[in-house]
């Protein structure tokens, strides 16, 4: 049983002339308690695609086709306040800048408490404030009492993190909570830290984590599953384990090839990169996606058609023409990514 | 807040003797006697204008009439009115009410439209609504205050005759002879200002709509209203009270018009007739006393900002 | 870098440029006419706009005279078309005044330390007051003429362009190609003048159409009040403050100025509107103008 199943998903924006599709027929489903991975580099619609399950598409995008299903709910077909009703109580986000996601004019404690006035109105005054310490103290905020009473601009970037993650778990009920880049504004330092805490909640709230993020690090160490998104489409999704011994898609195999590994290169050598940008929406080609930049294509079935996600071996998913006759990976043989 | 309250209002002091001293040399340093406004064309010797000159104290320098002034003016003693024959002071203080008031219920009506106008343009943006809103925000600031006020006359006054076209009356009178007699002048009045409250309303509503906090109150499931008044809204706020007493300030110059329009004896009136036949002393006061009344209302919108802000308030 | 790409997925594709110009040919269609009638107006052959006719007081509009005649039996329209050069003359010339002080005072407070000082303290005092009624002040002591409202209109407005300007030139005073030009000994007046002041004169340009529009509405008030054109010189503001007396009976000696002072306050300010949106559509939002 599936805690999210979406199918066939489409996000549109109208154009100049025609809509531009950001996310094209997109099909992926999350395990209940499991970390499942979102990779890709930025502006590929790993961020639509989280807040299209938060029924959050920024205006005038639109969900065009497809359906979300949370349980047994689809979502999109939901009403308004029945989807407000799940939204930070049981499918909770957290986004990228805890800079900018918290509210400068309002104290922490009042932000983190809101949730629970919206959703758990029946609790007293007082239970409230109790909760909200406790959810602060569980995230690893120090002398949670006294900073309830601060403003974000007096809080470090990790401590305004830790608040983000309060707010998104002091609902209680969190089923799917989505991490869109959580730790990309961080330190190092406090990355890892931001990390560990992700994994021992996870376990702890028994919830599912669906990590976006474009670093493949990140991946490695935190999630079960991982799902590779290309200019709007899912491109390979595999374990993690299999998805880095055997990458088959091109792309994936290119990101795997321009994360340092000590030792693995030479310092005269510049760092192996996929060459080119990922294309905007509206410019991507009538073929594969990723044609331009691609070390494998062929001039026929590459350019003219799209290749579908099938699974190749078990619960390995590629979307690629020649997933089968790839060679298997080597982690120095970065001339591949040469087209 | 409290030091930065004390901070704030300490340094309304400079400010006012600066007020002041503009006022002095701009009023008497270009040429122009107060004295050939008195005495008309009347055919006067050269000794009688001597006397009413060292009368005036305008035989002396410039500077030693302004040290003279200065004190004086600071324990609120703006002289004698050449014309009302009566201290400066007791004159604005009789018409004050009068300017309060219009200045007073035009800066409600205006918030009370202008602001909820705003937010509705800004959460309906590029839609027919804010369009609407728009088209009558720029006809509102195109359209002179004093003119549109004829036209108020001439509908509501003349054609329908439900109110009176102009005058004034004391609330001595009954509320509603006091208060039918400012409907008209406080509609001329604020139409410009409810024009420009709603535009910078949704200017900053929109900026604050699209930052990541906004996306986030969404996220914890807050239904659309609370996001809009409680998260959005209060950022907003800190722009909007600046544009607030920005509004104030020119509606007050504004209604020296207006109340020349709809004959309410009010400062502008004085300050029309104290510019039209020189009077000094009278222009003085009454311009101080207008300028106090935007300084003051400046000084609230600052504590207002710093109140919206925490950032301010916290470090000053 | 990276975030900017995701931001443009996110945020509505491609700003909607053909709105904002819009805006600006709105105002063009609005103003153009009028400016055009205004200074050809001696040779499209107009009644006199003072001559006085006792046995065609107070006409309605006709063919004759097409907005009607006032209570001196003086032609509307003339007269209109003449007030229209009034405004003309007070906006253009009061905002090349405010151009030329405001620059050069902006840019000397905000490249001299010690001019700011100087400059700053005179502006932060005349901003003091209500602009109205600072311009009733001046034109009390300089006495009604329509170049005394060309100055008391400079006067209120330079303050403003001079804190544009200065803000524009702080930001400037420690970018890379100043040091540049400076290590290649450019002198203060060229690098201020030729190389920094050009990349600062978009806004100035946006408020200066603010500013004509206001000071149409400003020798309106003031000819209204009788310190702005003395008559029997026809000003919009003066005709209206004649046809006070007549709203009753003749309708046309009060609606005409109004509209057109309307017409060309809306013009202006959608020029602004339009020339702002298209410089930096985000001045919009930092509530700069």
């Amino acid at each position: 049983m599936n805690l999210v199943d979406i199918r066939n998903l489409e996000v549109q924006f109208p154009g100049a002339t025609e809509p531009l599709t950001v996310i094209d027929d997109l099909s992926l489903n999350i395990l209940p308690g499991e970390i499942l991975g979102l990779v890709g580099e930025s502006g590929c619609g790993k961020s639509m695609l989280a807040r299209s399950i938060m029924g959050l598409v920024p205006s005038p995008g639109n969900v065009s086709k497809g359906q979300i299903f949370f349980g047994d709910l689809d979502l999109l077909t939901l009403d308004e306040p029945s989807r407000r009703s799940l939204r930070g109580n049981q499918i909770s986000i957290i986004l990228q800048e805890p800079m900018t996601t918290l509210n400068p004019v309002y104290t922490i404690g009042n932000q983190i408490e809101e949730v629970l006035k919206e959703h758990r109105p029946d609790m007293k005054r007082s239970e409230r404030r109790q909760l909200v310490i406790q959810l602060m103290k569980q995230t690893g905020i120090p002398s949670p009492e006294a900073r309830i009473h601060q403003y974000p601009h007096e809080l470090s970037g990790g401590i305004r993190q830790r608040v983000a993650i309060a707010m998104a778990l002091v609902g209680g009920k969190v089923q799917l909570l989505i991490a869109d880049e959580p730790t990309t504004a961080l330190d190092v330092t406090i990355q890892a830290q931001i990390l560990k805490l992700f994994v021992e909640l996870q376990k702890e709230h028994q919830m599912s984590l669906l990590l976006i993020t474009h670093d493949l690090g990140v991946i490695a160490q935190t999630a079960h599953r991982v799902a590779v998104m290309y200019a709007g489409r899912l491109v390979e999704v595999a374990h993690v384990e299999e998805l880095f011994d055997n990458p088959r898609h091109p792309y994936t195999r290119g990101l795997l090839h321009s994360l340092p590994r000590p030792g693995s290169h030479s310092r005269k050598q510049p760092m192996p990169s996929i060459p080119g940008t990922v294309p905007s929406p509206g410019a991507i080609p009538q073929g594969c996606a990723f044609y331009d930049r691609c070390g494998f294509r062929d001039d026929k079935q590459c350019l003219n058609e799209r290749p579908n996600l099938e699974e190749g071996a078990t619960e390995h998913w590629v979307s690629c023409h020649f997933a089968a006759e790839i060679p298997p990976f080597k982690v120095n043989s970065s001339d591949e990514v040469t087209p | 807040m409290v030091e930065y309250t004390l901070r704030r209002v300490l340094s309304f002091i400079p400010t006012i003797i600066i007020t002041l001293t503009s006022i002095f040399f701009i009023t008497r340093m270009i040429p122009g006697s107060p004295i050939a406004a008195l005495i008309g064309h009347q055919a006067v010797g050269a000794e009688q204008i001597e006397a009413i000159s060292s009368d005036l104290g305008l035989d002396k320098s410039l500077i030693d009439q302004y040290l003279e002034w200065l004190p004086a003016v600071l324990t609120g003693d703006f002289g004698t009115s050449l014309f009302y024959e009566d201290s400066v002071v007791q004159v604005v203080m009789d018409r004050f009410p009068v300017t309060l008031y219009l200045t007073v219920f035009s800066m409600i009506l205006t918030i009370l439209v202008g602001i909820p106008l705003g937010i509705y343009a800004s959460i309906r943006r590029g839609r027919i609504a804010d369009y609407a809103s728009n088209v009558f925000s720029s006809l509102g600031m195109a359209m002179p205050s004093f003119w549109l006020g004829f036209l108020l006359i001439i509908l509501f006054a003349v054609t329908l005759d439900w109110l009176p076209a102009s005058g004034y009356r004391s609330p001595d009178f009954g509320i509603w002879e006091w208060l039918k007699r400012l409907i008209l002048p406080v509609l001329a009045q604020s139409l410009a200002q409810i024009g420009l409250v709603v535009r910078m309303t949704r200017a900053s509503m929109i900026d604050v709509l699209d930052q990541e906090y906004i996306t986030m109150a969404r996220a914890k499931g807050l239904p659309e209203s609370r996001v809009v008044l409680k998260h959005a809204l209060k950022n907003a706020m800190t722009q909007i009270s600046t544009v607030v007493g920005l509004t104030f300030a020119l509606g007050l110059g504004g209604s020296v018009i207006i109340e020349n329009v709809f004959a309410l004896p009010g400062l502008g009136q004085l300050i029309t007739i104290a510019a039209v036949r020189r009077d000094y002393a009278m222009l003085e006061g009454g311009i101080f006393y207008l300028t106090l009344v935007a300084l003051i209302v400046n000084l609230a919108v600052d504590l207002a900002y710093a109140y919206f802000n925490p950032r301010i308030r916290h470090t000053g | 870098m990276s975030k900017k790409v995701f931001h443009t997925t996110l945020k509505r594709p491609g700003i909607r440029r053909w709105r904002l110009n819009g805006m600006l040919i709105a105002g063009l269609c609005l103003l153009l006419p009028l400016a055009v009638i205004a200074v050809f107006a001696s040779w499209l052959s107009f009644l006199d706009p003072l001559s006085i006719d006792a046995s065609s007081q107070l006409l309605p509009p006709s063919w004759n005279h097409p907005f009607g005649t006032d209570n001196f039996g003086r032609d509307v329209l003339a007269r209109t078309v003449y007030g229209a050069q009034v405004s003309l003359r007070v906006g253009l010339g009061s905002m090349l005044l405010t151009a030329f002080f405001g620059v050069f005072f902006g840019v000397i407070s905000g490249w001299y330390r010690w001019a700011d000082a100087i400059i700053g303290r005179f502006t932060d005092s005349l901003m003091i007051f209500p602009g109205f009624v600072l311009a009733i002040m001046i034109m009390a002591a300089i006495g009604p003429s329509e170049f005394n409202v060309i100055i008391s209109v400079t006067v209120l407005y330079v303050p403003q362009v001079i804190r544009t300007v200065r803000a524009s030139i702080v930001e400037f005073r420690s970018a890379e190609f100043v040091d540049a030009a400076r290590t290649i000994g450019v002198g203060d007046f060229r690098l201020l003048f030729v190389h920094i002041f050009p990349k600062a004169a978009g806004p100035v340009m946006v408020q200066l159409s603010f500013g004509f529009a206001w000071a149409v509405l400003v020798e309106a008030g003031l000819s209204f009040l009788g310190l702005g054109t003395p008559p029997p010189a026809p000003s919009w503001g003066n005709m209206i403050a004649e046809a006070r007396d007549f709203i009753r009976s003749a309708w046309w000696m009060i609606t005409i100025p109004g509209g057109m002072i309307t017409l060309a306050v809306l013009g202006l300010n959608l020029i602004g509107d339009g020339l702002r949106d298209m410089l930096d559509p985000r001045l919009k939002d930092r509530g700069v103008l």
